[in-house]
């Protein structure tokens, strides 16, 4: 039948064809617009990705092989910004204060907001006002709640209070001075600020977990952890992946709490500056090195693809083994 | 395909325009152009452009200040501009980037230096050579001091200097008053530790780390004649090795190591430290913001070379109207409308030749200012002759390196020596005008 159809439509297009006169005779699939047709659809998109996007990046690219600054002819000097960079003390401290940020930040950010999620899905009276405790942390403004801290962690703050009331330190612990207590004090702000929103990411992906898997491990005789690690863990395991890949890009570009905590210095040393405060110090005002800061700005770039190459090796793997 | 070959064609060369483009390039009109007549009639429409200081105090002063300019000149309309204190810089760049630099403009020596390398500011000297002798000799130089480029390219507006502050309440227990207060940098300190000591940490009276006004206001030869910076020396070792031992008997918060200059300030108000350095005006924030510090407060020169701090209005040398926009930097600037201006601006100085008397005077005699103020602005006044700005070559960015490098040398995590030949050194390689 279906053929027999087919072979009648052609018959009839051929027979009108053959009465039309100067109609062309078409021997592939019917091209009913012009070849630039599908770049005009694409056309605003791809303008909107070359300027705010490719431009950018090319022009970041070409500007790290120049000495530019600021309303001056730049020229081009090939590696000289890598070669300082890759000799610079303060781009080391920068990228080892970023990476014990990715070490750290990455297993707190991707396990402590499951487990919060985990305690506040059931369905209990009142419930929803930890919710809202746990996400409020979110929505309060990076820099003002870093100001906070730093009044908290001051010197003569109320941390530094209490602990010399309760007979903890005889003199205030340098929170915001020593290197590794004023970063412990930034992780500890990106944790707080950022359980809340995993923790709503968590929630959604929970909501997908069957209940009928976990009746299944309750029958063979799972208890509640063996049901989180062999249940809940594996069905959440995208969004974990991308929780962790996100977690890692953003502490890769640190800023704001480090900036504040240190009154923009990046404390003793400049050891707690992280790299996009650089890029800020170096590039910044009317004298800015830009050709130096858009060194900084490549090598970061290249930094954040590692989290990124790992999630699609890792999500090829599970789709090899599928 | 030809249509596709073009499109290929256009988007490459967009392409390497938009590459080619990438900093504004150094491009902008010679700065030149000789003497100009501000004598003839003028006509035209100009924008005049202020840093902060559109508000209620000084807002009806610039509007008085058009007005009177524009009765002289009918043919000329003023249009004023007030940018916000943030991001200023980041502002003048966008606007000489595109080349919208207003007619008249307020720039400091040191963010104007980009732009005259940039001959987008128009040479004073050259444009009016009978100018100078009507402005203060440091605040005419320093507009006429860049390395390899002749001409003065700001007319001084308004000066400034900074004080000694002294909690004389906190300090009495140990025998300090207002009569034997430190007066050279090697006094305070040493006062410092022994205050620390004395009172376990409790007084503290360094509220900030030494920097290149340290080295400036100690006689230092802070660049050579090759403009390069030598502050690298054993006396400078000396003086911040001095701001360690005060650290280490507790005369220091842990925080002035990461603080601001304006946390120094913040702390005195706050009560933390017994000692600041800051304006005349810095009475006025005492009188507003910590009461009852005023009456225990007392102000003393700063030992040694004042820092100076210079303010100025600029032309721009892409003026359609140069006349016009000269006259009127020129009026506003003169002692007549500085004077005026600063008794608004309690704290500090014209940038004139002349008038500072009158400004006293006239501060004095107002009983709106508190006492305590008014002697403040005294002792400014009287140090202003001596003060000293620091180089223009020195950027944000030296400082803050100088910042980070002093606290671990404070700190005593390295040596003195080590934190100044690393300044020193960083601040050579990165300088500007090189």
């Amino acid at each position: 039948m279906t053929t027999a159809s087919t072979s009648e439509r052609s018959l009839t297009r051929t027979g009108v064809g053959a009465s039309g006169a100067g109609l062309r005779r078409r021997s592939g699939p019917v091209q009913s617009h012009r070849w630039y047709t599908p770049w005009l659809l694409i056309g605003p998109a791809v303008v909107w990705v070359a300027v705010f996007a490719l431009w950018p990046f090319l022009n970041t690219v070409v500007l790290s092989f120049t000495n530019a600054r600021p309303l001056r002819t730049p020229e081009f000097v090939g590696f000289d910004q890598y070669v300082k960079l890759f000799g610079d003390d303060q781009f080391r401290y920068a990228l080892l204060t970023c990476a014990i940020y990715v070490i750290v930040c990455v297993p707190l950010l991707t396990i402590l907001p499951l487990l919060l999620a985990l305690l506040v899905e059931k369905k209990i009276p009142g419930i929803a006002f930890f919710r809202t405790t746990f996400y409020f942390p979110v929505i309060a403004s990076v820099v003002v709640v870093a100001l906070i801290w730093g009044w908290l962690f001051d010197s003569k703050g109320i941390i530094n209070q209490t602990l010399q009331f309760m007979g903890i330190a005889d003199k205030p612990v340098a929170f915001l001075v020593d290197r590794w207590w004023l970063l412990a004090c930034a992780i500890l702000l990106t944790v707080w600020k950022g359980v809340g929103y995993y923790m709503v990411v968590y929630l959604a992906a929970l909501g997908n977990v069957g209940k009928d898997l976990h009746e299944a491990a309750m029958l063979d005789g799972a208890g509640a952890f063996r049901r989180f690690l062999s249940v809940t863990i594996p069905s959440v395991r995208g969004a974990m992946l991308l929780i962790a890949v996100l977690i890692a890009v953003s502490a890769m570009r640190i800023f704001t709490e480090l900036d504040v905590l240190s009154h923009h210095t990046g404390g003793p040393g400049g050891y707690d500056m992280s790299i996009v405060m650089m890029i800020r110090q170096a590039g910044s005002g009317l004298n800015g090195n830009l050709g130096y800061a858009a060194a900084i700005s490549v090598v970061l770039f290249l930094l954040t693809l590692i989290p990124l190459v790992a999630i699609a090796l890792l999500n090829r793997e599970k789709r090899a083994n599928s | 395909m030809k249509f596709r070959a073009t499109l290929v064609v256009g988007i490459a060369a967009a392409t390497a325009l938009a590459l080619t483009a990438c900093t504004g390039g150094g491009g902008g009109s010679a700065s030149g152009g000789g003497a100009i007549d501000t004598s003839g009639e003028l006509s035209g429409t100009i924008k005049f452009q202020t840093w902060s200081l559109k508000n209620e105090k000084f807002s009806p002063y610039f509007e008085s200040l058009i007005k009177d300019f524009e009765k002289e000149h009918p043919k000329v309309k003023v249009e004023w501009l007030d940018q916000p204190g943030d991001g200023y810089q980041d502002k003048i760049l966008s606007q000489a980037n595109s080349n919208t630099l207003p007619d008249v403009l307020n720039l400091p020596p040191d963010i104007g230096y980009p732009l005259v390398a940039a001959h987008k500011l128009l040479n004073l000297a050259e444009a009016d050579p009978q100018l100078e002798a009507q402005y203060n000799k440091g605040g005419w130089e320093a507009y006429s001091s860049y390395t390899g480029i002749k001409g003065t390219y700001g007319l001084p507006w308004y000066t400034g200097s900074d004080l000694s502050w002294w909690n004389l309440d906190q300090l009495k227990a140990y025998g300090v008053t207002k009569e034997n207060l430190p007066t050279t940098t090697d006094a305070w300190l040493d006062l410092s530790k022994k205050v620390a000591t004395d009172s376990q940490g409790k007084v503290m009276l360094v509220s900030s780390m030494p920097g290149l006004d340290t080295f400036v206001s100690a006689g230092i030869k802070v660049m050579d004649d090759k403009g390069d910076f030598t502050f690298n020396t054993p006396e400078a070792e000396k003086i911040v090795q001095k701001y360690a031992d005060a650290y280490k008997a507790g005369a220091m918060p842990p925080e002035a190591l990461s603080g601001t200059y304006s946390g120094n300030a913040e702390m005195y108000l706050q009560g933390k430290v017994a000692y600041s350095t800051g304006g005349s005006g810095f009475a006025g924030d005492l009188r507003t913001k910590a009461p009852t510090l005023v009456d225990v407060t007392a102000a003393t020169a700063r030992p040694g070379v004042p820092p100076l701090f210079v303010q100025g209005l600029n032309v721009s040398a892409d003026s359609k109207n140069k006349a016009a926009a000269l006259a009127f930097a020129e009026f506003a600037t003169n002692e007549k409308n500085q004077v005026a201006f600063v008794k608004l601006a309690v704290g500090f100085a014209p940038g004139t030749a002349n008038g500072a008397d009158e400004v006293v005077k006239a501060v004095e005699s107002d009983s709106n200012v508190p006492p305590a103020q008014a002697e403040a602005m005294k002792i400014m006044f009287e140090a202003l002759p001596q003060a000293k700005a620091t180089p223009y070559q020195w950027t944000g960015a030296d400082t803050t390196f100088l910042n980070q490098q002093m606290a671990l040398a404070v700190r005593g995590d390295i040596t003195p020596k080590e934190a100044l030949d690393k300044i020193v050194k960083n601040a050579n390689d990165n300088r500007i005008d090189k």
